[in-house]
Formats: C-alpha cells, sequence, structure tokens
C-alpha cells in the first residue's frame, strides 16, 4: 500500500499540497481527479522522490522512500523522459540495462501491441506514439505500483481506446494503479477508486462501485457536487 | 561490451600517455657540471656556490654550480621551490628566514646578528601638521636567539629639525646598547636637497632610550648648487658585527642646462650632475673617530665600473673593466691606502672578467676563460690572489661534448655556502 | 557493472560526437595550420635563394639571420597553434554546467529517468564528474601525443640550418599556455587538476543548488561559488604566510572544499531536488 499522511508542499509562498492523506491499495487502481493547478503531478512526484515535500510523510508497504523504490514502482510521468538522439531499441535497451525488475518479454510483447519501431529515433515519434512507448516503459517493469500521469493527455481517440485497452488486460492486473487525469469519461469505467483534489486538499475519496450502488451516482455526478457546490 | 571496452581503451590511453610524459619529463636531465679547484686551497672552492644561466636555446635555465655538482631551478619539486630551498643557501636574508621563520615573518628584513641577539630596525616618520616639523622614531625587534623570545623597543630620537628623510645606514652592538648610524636627508620645495646629516645613536637594550649621540663630519661642505651623496661600501653581509662604518661621501654640481622637450612634450629643466669631490669615510665605533681620505674623481665616462667594498678589515675601492682590475686597499684604521694591486684576466688565466662579488673575506671575481667559466678569490689581507677554479663538465653529460655544453654557462654571481 | 560504471559509461557517449570534432579541429589546426606555415617559409626562402643566387641553406642563413628554433616556427603559426586549446577548455568548461542542464532540456526530460534509477543519486554526480575529469585529461593526452608530431613535421620541412630542434619538456615549459596544461613535474600535475577537480566539484554544488532552489537558488549558487573562491584565494592575503605554509593551507582548504561540495551534493540529490 502507497500511504500519504498529511503530506504538505509548498512552492514558495504557494501550498500546492496542504495536509493530504490518501491510499493506495495493491489490485485497484486509483484515479486521482482535479483541475489543472490542483496539484496531482506534484503528488504523483512527491511520492516518486522527484520533488521533496514540506510535511507530512509517504510510505511505501510500510518502507519511507528509498533507491530501491524505483524497482517496486514504477512512474509514467506526462512526458517522455528519454534524451531525443536514442532510439526506440535504445531506450528499451537502457531500462534492461538499469533495472532488475525489467521484462524484457512483456516489453517485446508491447512493442508488437503498440506497433512501434525500435529503430525510430525518439524525437521523431509522434505524439501518440511518444505515449504508448512511455506506457510500454513503464509497464514492462516488474512492479507493484504503477504511478501515471494523465496518459491520455492529447491523445487522439483511437490510440487513447489502445491505451485504455491495456487498463483491462492483465498487464496491470495485481499492480496498485494511481494515475490522474482531467478527462475522465474515458476511463470512468475502468477505475476502483477516485480521490478528488480541490486546491491540494482531498475534498472527497471513495470507491466507485460503492457510490454507484448505495447513492445512485457515477463519479461526474460527485464531481459535480464537489466543485460546483 | 563494445563500449566498455572503447572506454577502457580510452582510460588506458591516458593514464599511459599521461604516465609515460611525466616519467620521461623525470629523466630529462640538463647537463652537469662540478667547481675544480686549479690553484689554492680546494676548500675555497667548497665554500662558495655560482650562480648563472644555462644557455639551451632558445631558453635559458636559473642553474648553481659548487664543488659537488650543479643544480637547476628547475629541477627542484615543488615542495623544494615552495620552501625557498633555491635561495635558502644564498642570500643572508634567506638563511636568516630558514633559521628563525617566526620572526623573519613580519617584515623579511635584518640589520644586525651576532650569537646571541637578531635585530631589525624600521624606521617611523611622523608629521606633526599644526607644527609642521617632523619628529622621527625607531621601531626594533629583536630576537633572543637563546631563548627564542622575541619583543620590540621603540627609541624617539630628538628631533632633527629640519630633516624629513631618515635611513638606516647601519646598526652595531655596543655593550648593552645598540649603535644605530642613520642618515638625515632633506628635500626642499624647490626639489634641491640639503646636506645630508649622519648620526650615530647610542641606545639601551633594555628600554630603548637614547643614550648620546655622535655626528660623522665627512669633511665636505657644499657650496651653492652643490649636493653631496652618501653611500654605503658594499658588503656581502650587513648584518655580522662590524666594527667600521665605512661611507662613500661624493660632491656633485648640479647644473641647470636649460629646457628641452621631452618626448611627451613637457617642457622641463634639464639638470646635470658632475662629481667634483669624493671622499672614503671611515667611522670607527668604539673610539668615535672619523678618519676620511681624498678619492680621485673619475670622469663620467670613463670605461670602467668602480665600485666601494668593505672586506674583512679593509676598504677596496676596486676599478674594473673585462681585461684589468685596479684594487686599491685601505685601512681602516686610519682610511690610508695600504696598497694597489693590478690584476689582469691573463694573470689569471682568462680571456675577460665578467663580475666583481664581495664575500666576507675575499673579492671574488668571475671570469671567462676561451670556453669555460672560472672563479678567482682575491685575499685583501695578503693582497693575493688565493684560489681560482674552473667549472668542469661532469663525467657521462648526455651529449658527449662536454667542452660545448660548457659554452652555453654563463656564470654571474658568487655566494658563500654555509 | 554497478550504477555507478553505467551511468560513466553512458555520460562518455553521449558527448563523444562532439569530443571527436574538439580532437579533429585541434588536429586539423595544429597540424595544418603549422605546415601551411612551414611551407610558406620555406617557399619564401627558396624565392629568395633564386633571387641572391645562394647555392645552399648555410648561405641564406648567414645573409638572413634565419636560424630559427622550433618554438620560434611555433608562435609564428599562432593562433592556429593556441586557439584550438583555449576552444577546447572553453568547450569543457561550458559542459560542466551543460552536463547537468542538458538533462533539463527539452520537453523530453530526462532528469526524470535519471532520478528514477535504482541507484545511489550520488553516482549521477559522481559519473558526470568522472566523465569530465576523462574528458578533459583525455584532450591533454592528446596534445602531449601532438607534440612530437609537430617536432617531426618540422624536423621534415624545415632544414637543419634554418630550424633548431628541441626538447619536448623544454618547449611545454617554456610556452605560455601549455605549461599551465601541462605542469612541469607530476606532483603539481596533480596539484593543478586536483584544483581543477575541486572547481569542478563546487560548479556541480552550485548547479544543483540552482536545480533545488530555482529562482533563490541562482543567488544560492552564486553566493556558494564566491565564498568558495574567496577561501581558495584567502591565503594570498596574508603576507605573513611563507609560500610552503600558504600552499599547505590552501591545499587543505581545497580538500575541505571538495568534501563540502560533494556532501552538499549528496544532500541536495538525496532531499531538496525538484523537476
Amino acid at each position: 500500500m502507497i500511504e500519504l499522511i498529511g503530506v504538505s508542499k509548498k512552492y514558495g509562498r504557494k501550498t500546492v499540497l496542504r495536509n493530504l492523506s490518501l491510499t493506495v491499495e495493491k489490485g485497484h487502481i486509483t484515479c486521482l481527479i482535479g483541475i489543472n493547478g490542483a496539484g496531482k503531478s506534484t503528488l504523483l512526484k512527491a511520492i516518486m522522490g522527484l520533488t521533496p515535500i514540506s510535511g507530512g510523510e509517504i510510505r511505501i508497504d510500510g518502507r519511507p522512500i528509498d533507491r530501491n523504490l524505483y524497482e517496486r514502482v514504477a512512474f509514467v510521468p506526462d512526458t517522455l523522459a528519454m534524451p531525443p538522439s536514442m532510439s526506440v531499441a535504445g531506450s528499451l535497451r537502457f531500462m534492461a540495462d538499469y533495472y532488475r525488475s525489467w521484462n524484457p518479454a512483456r516489453a517485446s510483447k508491447l512493442m508488437d501491441f503498440f506497433r512501434l519501431n525500435p529503430s525510430d529515433r525518439i524525437s521523431s515519434l509522434s505524439k501518440g506514439n511518444a505515449a504508448k512507448l512511455n506506457l510500454l516503459l513503464g509497464l514492462s517493469l516488474d512492479t507493484d505500483y504503477l504511478l501515471m500521469d494523465e496518459p491520455f493527455s492529447g491523445i487522439d481517440l483511437f490510440n487513447r481506446e489502445q491505451i485504455a485497452s491495456v487498463f483491462t488486460s492483465d498487464l496491470i492486473e495485481d499492480r496498485g494503479v494511481l494515475l490522474t487525469t482531467h478527462e475522465i469519461a474515458d476511463i470512468e469505467h475502468l477505475i476502483d477508486k477516485a480521490v478528488l483534489l480541490d486546491r491540494g486538499e482531498v475534498r472527497r475519496a471513495f470507491w466507485c462501485d460503492e457510490i454507484r450502488l448505495n447513492e445512485g451516482k457515477s463519479v461526474i455526478d460527485v464531481m459535480r457536487e464537489v466543485y460546483q457546490a | 561490451m563494445k563500449r566498455f571496452a572503447i572506454a577502457a581503451v580510452f582510460a588506458a590511453f591516458i593514464v599511459l600517455v599521461i604516465g609515460i610524459y611525466y616519467v620521461q619529463a623525470a629523466g630529462d636531465r640538463s647537463p652537469r657540471f662540478r667547481l675544480a679547484a686549479v690553484e689554492g686551497d680546494p676548500q675555497e672552492a667548497r665554500s662558495i656556490e655560482l650562480l648563472g644561466w644555462y644557455r639551451n636555446a632558445p631558453y635559458s635555465e636559473n642553474v648553481k654550480v659548487n664543488a659537488e655538482g650543479s643544480q637547476y631551478y628547475d629541477e627542484l619539486s615543488l615542495f623544494d621551490r615552495l620552501h625557498g630551498v633555491w635561495s635558502r643557501e644564498l642570500t643572508p636574508i634567506d638563511r636568516l628566514i630558514f633559521q628563525y621563520p617566526d620572526f623573519m615573518r613580519a617584515n623579511r628584513a635584518a640589520d644586525y646578528q651576532d650569537d646571541g641577539l637578531l635585530v631589525r630596525v624600521q624606521t617611523n616618520a611622523r608629521f606633526e601638521v599644526g607644527k609642521s616639523r617632523v619628529t622621527h622614531s625607531l621601531k626594533f625587534d629583536l630576537l633572543d636567539k637563546k631563548t627564542r623570545r622575541t619583543r620590540s623597543l621603540r627609541a624617539d630620537l630628538p628631533e632633527n629639525a629640519g630633516y624629513n628623510g631618515l635611513g638606516i645606514l647601519d646598526v652595531q652592538r655596543s655593550g648593552d646598547g645598540l649603535k644605530v648610524a642613520v642618515e638625515y636627508d632633506i628635500l626642499r620645495n624647490d626639489g634641491t636637497r640639503g646636506t645630508p646629516e649622519i648620526r650615530v645613536y647610542d641606545i639601551r637594550l633594555d628600554d630603548g632610550s637614547v643614550t648620546g649621540s655622535q655626528v660623522v663630519h665627512y669633511g665636505l661642505q657644499p657650496a651653492e648648487g652643490q649636493e653631496i651623496y652618501l653611500s654605503m661600501a658594499r658588503l656581502y653581509d650587513w648584518t655580522l658585527p662590524s666594527d667600521s662604518l665605512v661611507l662613500e661621501a661624493v660632491m656633485t654640481e648640479v647644473r641647470n642646462d636649460g629646457e628641452a622637450e621631452s618626448a611627451n612634450h613637457f617642457r622641463a629643466s634639464v639638470g646635470r650632475s658632475d662629481a667634483v669631490e669624493r671622499r672614503l669615510v671611515v667611522y670607527r665605533y668604539d673610539t668615535g673617530d672619523v678618519r676620511s681620505a681624498a678619492l680621485p674623481v673619475e670622469p663620467p665616462d670613463a670605461p670602467f665600473s668602480e665600485r666601494l667594498y668593505q672586506i674583512g678589515g679593509d676598504a677596496l675601492i676596486v676599478k674594473w673593466s673585462a681585461k684589468t682590475a685596479v684594487v686599491q686597499v685601505y685601512g681602516l684604521s686610519d682610511a690610508r691606502m695600504k696598497y694597489e694591486k693590478t690584476l689582469t684576466a691573463r694573470d689569471m688565466q682568462a680571456d675577460s672578467i665578467l663580475n666583481i662579488n664581495p664575500l666576507p673575506d675575499r673579492l671574488y671575481l668571475l671570469l671567462q676563460t676561451q670556453d669555460r667559466p672560472a672563479v678567482a678569490a682575491f685575499d685583501p689581507a695578503g693582497g693575493q690572489i688565493v684560489f681560482r677554479g674552473l667549472v668542469e663538465a661532469d663525467e657521462g653529460a648526455e651529449g658527449t661534448d662536454g667542452n660545448a655544453l660548457l659554452r652555453n654557462l654563463d656564470l654571474d654571481s658568487v655566494y658563500m655556502r654555509e | 557493472m554497478n550504477g555507478y560504471l553505467k551511468l560513466t559509461l553512458f555520460e562518455l557517449n553521449r558527448f563523444w560526437k562532439i569530443y571527436a570534432a574538439l580532437i579533429g579541429v585541434t588536429l586539423i589546426s595544429q597540424a595544418g595550420g603549422f605546415v601551411y606555415h612551414l611551407r610558406n617559409y620555406m617557399n619564401s626562402v627558396h624565392r629568395q635563394m633564386a633571387v641572391r643566387g645562394f647555392r645552399n641553406y648555410s648561405e641564406y642563413r648567414e645573409a638572413f639571420r634565419g636560424g630559427d628554433s622550433f618554438h620560434s616556427f611555433v608562435s609564428f603559426a599562432e593562433p592556429w597553434f593556441s586557439g584550438p586549446v583555449v576552444l577546447c577548455a572553453a568547450a569543457m568548461m561550458v559542459y560542466v554546467l551543460f552536463i547537468w542542464y542538458r538533462d533539463w532540456l527539452g520537453k523530453n526530460t530526462f532528469i526524470y529517468r535519471l532520478l528514477m534509477l535504482p541507484t545511489e543519486r550520488l553516482n549521477l554526480f559522481w559519473a558526470k564528474l568522472t566523465a569530465i575529469m576523462a574528458f578533459v585529461l583525455g584532450l591533454i593526452a592528446f596534445q602531449i601525443v601532438l607534440l612530437p608530431v609537430h617536432l617531426w613535421l618540422f624536423r621534415q620541412i624545415i632544414p637543419p640550418e634554418l630550424g633548431i630542434s628541441e626538447n619536448i619538456f623544454d618547449f611545454v615549459r617554456n610556452h605560455r599556455l601549455l605549461q599551465i596544461l601541462i605542469p612541469s613535474t607530476f606532483p603539481e600535475f596533480l596539484v593543478s587538476y586536483g584544483i581543477g577537480l575541486t572547481s569542478v566539484t563546487v560548479a556541480f554544488a552550485c548547479v544543483l543548488i540552482e536545480r533545488s532552489f530555482r529562482l533563490k537558488g541562482v543567488f544560492g549558487a552564486i553566493l556558494y561559488a564566491a565564498a568558495c573562491g574567496t577561501a581558495l584565494l584567502a591565503p594570498n592575503f596574508s603576507d605573513r604566510l611563507y609560500p610552503l605554509e600558504a600552499f599547505w593551507l590552501r591545499l587543505g582548504i581545497g580538500v575541505v572544499l571538495l568534501a563540502v561540495s560533494i556532501a552538499l551534493s549528496w544532500l541536495l540529490l538525496k532531499r531538496k531536488i525538484t523537476v
């Protein structure tokens, strides 16, 4: 379980995360929802140790963040973080070089599934292909948790459908997934838990099935309640 | 992996090239020389160090040669260079810095030393604006060589109205006090120099009080348009005890030769100063007696160099050119010429005289023979050349022709080894 | 192979094209410029000999005071000799900073990937430091290798009557630029490049300060660099210190600055760096 306990973060005078607590359980897909600037990306980066927090605690399976974290938690950021001159195959080799948890067979399977060309340069990839490669790099690590920052942002419909189909496959199955988005419509049917953020705070966190069963509301209904209140 | 192999080759290339370069550089040595005694006591050769340049076209290297061998400045390690090893055995001040580093730290100067004491003096002038006069004082730093303790003293000199310049000429010890010989100068507002005064002060070592002073009359009275210049005899080590103060006093006539235009178009008056009278002045510290002797005045364009030295118990006037050195030896008890001796390069088996250096008991002449540097030592007490040395190229010097190497060696000064 | 070695290889690999270009420019400019000047000189010698009717080079030398050293021929060929050296030095100085900033540039900020590697973050620091030192020493080694080549070219083109050959070590020791880059003894080499290493670690720490604190970090970095520079220069301000004492003091200060910069970098990479 990924636990955030009373986490806060300031950028200078601006408070981006305010006494925030949430959990991400293994085997479930949790979605962080909020408008731009709500602190979603910052939260993911904080979990991954890419930015320091001003207060609170972050624990992964009960342990604080250390370098071994990266074999257990994979992060798909909102950009494809690879050098532009590197080839697609080169980026796979790079990952294989450093991570024990790299699964080459899965990487190969995903290369075929996403129809990516190994000899393409990173800089020459279309937005859709870059997003797919980005996802591939994260999914090919045998980690317990997977964090994704805006995986559908700026992607056209057909690529979006292809990416969404990954979520229902065995590639995700046992992992704990935390993803952020502001386009909830595409994935409402995929997620297990929703966490609504507003100005750095958690406004509501709920299991989607429960809300549907108990209150007959969809996630978007709850969003309307929270954000337009 | 291929990448690893390439990186390994790159690393090996760096290590090998730089390593080989420095191994070779360490082995690259300039020729070795040695001073050999040809006439006189070989011990004399072991007591001196010759300094100069080895011309290794198109470069020159600083080199020292002595009876054991030679050393090049560039071959000293960084540590040795920083430690001052090169000059440590050369000048008296560098030797003192090495022996008493903490005392010499504040000011790398010294004025007097004996077995127990090391003394340094600084002058201090205060301009009292309201009263438009200058008061002088002396600051002494004293080191007890045995206990290594230092202390400072201040001596306020009784006013010498009218003088605005004060220089230290000499410091000697006398019983439980010091005798300090100073020169007072005055530079007038119109740019002319007044008559300098030499005074010897008696200063108590315990509290710095001035217990007496004496003017040293050097026997010249300037008329209108005449100025007096005083200079001390040159000594190898001015810090050693001496019983005399030896000076040369020159009276010059300052003539205004009208105006001329200088390179940057300023009109200025051009002066010429010609010497009209010269005297050798000897002051004895123990008795306070002053003896002086008239010296001939040489024309300004004379074809030789002239210097006054104090060596041992004598004053020497040496006039020298490339082929001849004329040495006049004066006794310090009476300032009378004892004798005059002419030394020719040929007498010393050399082609030319390059330089003259005083050492505590000898006058050294640096010579050039046909193909190598040479050196001769003159003893004023006996009036003879007592030592001659020749520089030789060491056996096994690289580049077989030792004589050719010697022709590239220019040695121009002599120092005493401790 | 551990993370440090892998990252070092990676850093070496990403710069090799520009590095090869620097080496190529040095080779062409030095050797090419030198040969060009030597050929020109010999052409004018031959012209004069034809005009004056000299039968051999000795006669030319007597008439024209010819007969210059390797050293002076190299000086005549400036700036083709020293130019590339300065260029390489400047390029490396820029790369000391750019080796970090390139990971933050552009839309594919690679620094995310580097910071998420399952290895000690300080290995990023060590790898970049190693790469810089390797590149600089590689250029030095290359220059050393070129020197006997230049001497050989000289001897091939200029006859002995007109050109005095030299020993490489004397040439280096008396060349204004090379004597700084290639000190005369190995201990001095260690001292010089030790200072260089310390300077690079200070620069790295400054970059990390800026990257951790952004605008405030710019001031912090400038302050840190100024403080380190002042500390290193401090022994010069006292005229009471003897040269050897000033040397040991400066060495000690250098070691302290090295340690502080490394420790500071470790702290920033571990706890303060932000993307």
